[in-house]
């Protein structure tokens, strides 16, 4: 017969003496990570390896410390890699909605911006004193002199002449004339006929030359103009370069080795020129204030937008994005309205956090980036090109048509750090191929440690270092014992301790409380325990009730007497952070059929496929063992009693094996143990989660009624995971109360029956009245009364008709 | 300095313009009208079909050369006259519109023969005349016309000549004799566009007269008048000089005296192309 476990193996302390100090102010700080080395070694390869696509994907569960342990590694490193450039954006004087990009090195990028403004607060005055000079205006009036002087010698060249021949030069509606005079007057046709024929003659042939002399004139007029604007154009260009030549030069200097610099400034001293009426025009006032406007307008696109500025970054930048919209992630272009209508310029366009992080490092939780629409797809394009190229939304998928910037792509050199959990990883990695071909390196989190006296130690240092970072109360070492102990029972497994630093944190800040509350300087172990039942009293309103309404007896669970089909299995409830369990009745009926089990949960939709997988599998073991050479006859059935919720799991399907078996062998089963455990086709007990919270599910029923040696039955490979609550300890030390490690489902039903489960002997046979024996004889006669009614059924037909 | 019981030291009774088809006459009409509108004076349009012209384009073999095209087109009396009375006809449909906008009495009078006798004929004593630099054409800008010249020198009333750019602020008064004041002084507050506006006087250099005595005189002028002006000595009175003082003044218009040394010395043939706003020469 399985004996129960001992109470030693319900529980693995730790030994408050075995840690060598009184209390955490006396522990070196912990500076490294603990238990998450192949977490790092993934950082460090994939930080290290510069070829593209080799993204970092940091999985485990939230509140595990990715986020802070991922943020202090890239910040020890990021300080001796080289800083990255500045980027400015730049007006584009050919083609004005394409800015051009700048990279300058770290630091000259406010510097060239403040140069610029330098510059045009420079030409506000200087253009205006130089076109408003008395040399400029006076060479001006020169030129138009000359124009107008060369114009007119043209002209009275002709007229005088004609006059010296007769004739006057006439001006009509829309041109000139010329016709002969005779003492002052013109001469009518009349007047002309009587002239001489040779006169006459000699006049029209006069009238002819003079004709086409003026047309040669009027046809000189436009090249005149012409080089006279070309004249201008010089003066102005003279003037420029004296007003602004100077400037520029001054500046091309600072920046000697800078192409894109020196471009821009020659680009500058060009449009000044080409720009020289507006300014004169919003010098002249003709037009004060849309010249003025007009004046500001050409002066801001020779300044810079600093986008990114590393002036004060030390090393590679450490970007977190906090809301990974996709204008936050890819930057955005903003507009302004100016009289109804929305204008921009490269001045507004604003950067994003892939910006920012250029040359270093982007974190950013994957979750978040999921939920915002288009962030993820944004994110990478831009890995994906190698170069982020701002668009607005509206004009990737063409909502609208506004004008706006095609701004130089800026070139990307960056590794994004993705932090999220495991489902989300795998999710990606099976449903989106460009996501293996982007983030390239897992790092894996541990969510637990190896227990051990050495890991002890280090575990108290991080236990120390929380407490010191957090500024709590120093903890005594047997405060450090019980955490120690409770990050064991976190971690399901009295083998290993949780590695959850949200959790391990919030604890401590709740101990530390709940000393101060009492008046302790330190905290003590009590102070742990007081933490640990504050969670739970916090969050078990539901399980109080749960256990209420079974002591009430409207929640039927039997804990004392004998029940044929009718066995406890106990089930974990999850609310949040919170678990516990819960007994539940699982009965079973069996009566002549066609070698069914109907899970009842199934049938009506509230068993889940484990929980069914379970159900098919405890069949097919009952129809290998017992009916391995006949038709197993049978019509059974399985039900979770009042359970109005869904079912999921396969850890009931040992009780559920237990209800059918008791049934089968019509052999009465112990209400005062309850049974957890999954089967297998061959009979045996396989491990199960949530094992403490189930034993002390049922204990705490049991313990309410009066303890009376009642138990639980778990398999055996869940004896390690042991880590149970100190009134279970006791009561098993009393002896009030046991825990049955079961390999198979013999040694269960041995428990619950107190029969003999049975084994076959060499002619195959189980012993006389053993469970086993029981069983395969109810089976062998449901068979054969199944043989005789189809037997029956087969010959009635002919009985009929003969 | 005093005030002469004249018709020229006057209000001006009637703005008198010398128009043709083109667009810088008709700019200049609508300037016209809003002085006219301002003074309460009447406005009249004066066209002069050129008697010479329609002669000579009776002439056989009678060309006009296009002003800006330079093509040789023939033409004939008919032709021109036609052309001429459509110009008149729009010349006086555009008139109407601005006595109607402007509120005052406005009309068009054609008249046939030349050009200056015809405007000496209709122009009195109290009118102001105006007149392009040389006729309303955009070539020949650079000198004074011998119509304007000829208006200027033996009109009974004052000649406003148009032609070269405007855009300034200030009325300026070349204020150069006592005997001139007080005619360009009654022009200029006239021109000026509202009470409170710049007058800017004009004071002739020490070697040409004497701007301290001219100064006082105006200013007691003024303040007979309730008015203010800013003055100015002239470094030169060569046109040139005061052609730059002008610019510099910000100038509208520039008023001088027919007498002043500048017109009669060193000819207005040389200052009024010089000076870019209207010069108004008062008799």
């Amino acid at each position: 017969m399985t004996q129960p476990l001992s109470p030693q193996a319900l529980y693995t302390p730790c030994d408050p003496q075995s840690l060598p100090f009184e209390t955490t102010d006396e522990v070196e700080r912990l500076e490294e990570t603990l238990g998450q080395e192949r977490a790092l070694d993934a950082l460090h390869f994939g930080t290290g390896i510069r070829s593209s696509g080799f993204n970092l994907f940091v999985l485990g569960p939230n509140g595990a410390g990715k986020h802070a342990l991922v943020r202090r590694y890239l910040e020890e490193r990021a300080p001796s890699q080289p800083t990255p450039p500045d980027w400015c954006y730049i007006h584009n004087f050919q083609e004005p909605f394409k800015p051009k990009l700048l990279r300058l090195p770290a630091g000259w990028g406010s510097q060239l911006r403040h140069d610029l403004e330098t510059l045009s607060e420079e030409l506000r005055s200087a253009i205006p004193a130089t076109f408003d000079s008395d040399e400029y205006q006076s060479r001006v009036h020169e030129l138009q002199q000359e124009f107008n002087q060369r114009q007119e010698e043209a002209f009275q060249e002709i007229k005088q002449e004609a006059e010296s021949k007769g004739i006057s030069l006439m001006q009509t509606p829309s041109g000139f004339t010329f016709a002969p005079i005779r003492e002052g007057e013109v001469l009518g046709p009349e007047e002309f006929q009587k002239l001489p024929e040779d006169e006459r003659h000699q006049v029209e042939q006069e009238i002819s030359e003079l004709q086409e002399k003026l047309q040669w004139v009027l046809r000189q007029i436009p090249r005149w103009r012409k080089e006279s604007q070309e004249k201008l154009q010089e003066l102005n260009k003279e003037m420029v370069d004296l007003a602004v030549g100077h400037l520029i030069k001054g500046l091309k200097e600072r920046y000697p080795k800078h192409d894109g610099v020196q471009a821009h400034l020659e680009a500058i001293q060009q449009d000044v020129l080409d720009h020289v009426d507006q300014f004169r025009a919003a010098q002249s006032g003709e037009s004060p204030s849309a010249g003025e406007e007009a004046y500001e307008g050409i002066l801001r696109r020779y300044q810079a937008n600093l986008l990114v500025d590393n002036a004060e970054t030390e090393g590679a930048p450490v970007v977190y994005a906090d809301l990974p919209t996709h204008q936050h992630l890819i930057g955005r272009i903003e507009h302004r309205a100016q009289q109804g209508a929305l204008l921009t310029d490269f001045h507004l366009i604003r950067e994003g956090a892939l910006h920012r992080a250029n040359g270093g490092y982007l974190l950013l939780d994957v979750r978040k980036v999921l939920m915002q629409p288009f962030a993820w797809e944004s994110l990478k394009r831009a890995l994906s090109s190698g170069e982020v190229q701002i668009e607005s939304l509206e004009q990737v998928y063409s909502f609208l048509s506004t004008v706006s910037l095609e701004p130089e792509p800026v070139p990307l050199d960056l590794k994004v750090v993705l932090l999220g959990d495991r489902f989300l990883y795998y999710l990606l990695a099976e449903y989106d191929p460009d996501f293996r071909e982007l983030f390239k390196v897992q790092a894996d989190f541990e969510e637990d440690l190896p227990r051990g006296e050495e890991n002890h130690q280090l575990y108290a240092r991080l236990i120390g270092t929380l407490a010191d970072r957090e500024g709590l109360r120093p903890m005594h070492r047997e405060a450090v014992a019980r955490v120690i102990e409770h990050g064991s029972r976190l971690a399901e497994d009295s083998e290993r301790l949780t590695l959850h630093a949200g959790e391990l944190a919030d604890l401590l800040r709740e101990a530390s409380f709940w000393a101060g509350e009492a008046g302790r300087e330190r905290v003590e172990a009590r102070d742990v325990q007081t933490a640990i039942d504050q969670q739970v009293h916090r969050s078990d309103r539901i399980r109080e009730r749960s256990q209420e309404l079974i002591q009430r007896d409207i929640v039927l669970i039997d804990t004392e007497g004998e029940t044929v089909g009718q066995v406890n299995g106990l089930a974990v409830l999850q609310l949040g952070r919170f678990a516990f369990g819960r007994p539940h009745r699982i009965t079973a009926t069996a009566r002549l059929g066609d070698g069914q089990v109907i899970d009842i949960e199934r049938e009506t939709e509230l068993g889940g496929p484990i929980h069914s997988k379970g159900v098919m599998i405890l069949t097919h073991f009952l129809g290998a063992r017992y009916a391995a050479n006949r038709s197993l006859s049978l019509a059974a059935s399985i039900a979770f009693e009042q359970s109005y919720g869904e079912v999921e799991g396969d850890s009931a399907s040992a009780a559920e094996l237990c209800a059918l078996l008791s049934v089968l062998a019509n052999a009465p089963l112990k209400q005062s143990m309850a049974v957890t455990g999954s089967v297998n086709q061959h009979g045996e007990i396989q491990a199960i989660g949530g094992v403490n919270e189930k034993v002390e599910g049922f204990f705490d029923i049991c313990a309410e009624r009066g303890l009376q040696g009642q138990g639980v039955v778990i398999p055996q490979s869940n004896v390690t995971h042991l880590m149970l609550r100190a009134d279970v300890r006791e009561a098993a030390e009393r002896g009030d109360f046991a825990i049955y490690p079961a390999r198979t489902v013999d040694e269960v039903m041995a428990l619950l029956t107190g029969l003999e489960a049975g084994e076959r002997d060499e002619g195959g046979a189980f012993p006389e009245g053993s469970i086993n024996r029981r069983v395969e004889d109810r089976l062998e006669e449901l068979s054969q009364l199944h043989s005789q009614e189809k037997g029956g059924k087969e010959e009635s037909p002919h009985d009929r008709s003969s | 300095m005093t005030d002469q019981a004249s018709h020229n030291g006057g209000p001006i009774r009637r703005v008198v313009v010398l128009v043709d088809a083109s667009r810088a006459s008709r700019s200049a009409l609508e300037e016209a009208a809003d002085l006219a509108a301002r003074r309460h004076a009447q406005l009249l349009g004066l066209f002069v079909e050129e008697e010479a012209l329609l002669r000579s384009a009776g002439l056989p073999f009678a060309r006009e050369i296009g002003l800006t095209s330079a093509a040789l087109r023939p033409i004939d009396r008919d032709r021109v006259e036609r052309r001429l009375r459509a110009q008149a006809s729009e010349l006086d449909r555009v008139l109407t519109g601005l006595a109607r906008r402007y509120a005052i009495s406005g009309s068009l009078r054609v008249a046939r023969g030349h050009v200056v006798d015809q405007a000496l004929a209709h122009a009195l004593p109290g009118d102001l005349l105006i007149v392009g630099r040389a006729g309303w054409s955009p070539v020949q800008r650079g000198r004074i016309g011998s119509t304007a010249r000829s208006l200027i020198r033996e009109g009974p009333q004052a000649v406003m000549v148009h032609g070269g750019t405007a855009g300034g602020h200030a009325t300026i008064a070349l204020v150069d004799s006592p005997e001139a004041g007080p005619e360009v002084l009654a022009m200029a507050t006239q021109l000026t566009l509202r009470d409170e506006q710049a007058l800017t006087v004009f004071l002739p250099p020490k070697e040409e007269g004497n701007p301290e005595q001219l100064r006082h005189l105006t200013e007691d002028w003024l303040e007979a008048r309730g008015l203010q002006a800013s003055f100015r000595t002239l470094r030169s009175a060569s046109p040139e000089a005061v052609a730059r003082a002008v610019q510099a003044a910000g100038g509208r218009a520039l008023v001088i005296s027919r007498r002043s040394p500048s017109v009669a010395h060193y000819g207005g043939e040389h200052l009024i192309p010089a000076v870019a706003p209207p010069v108004v020469v008062v008799p």
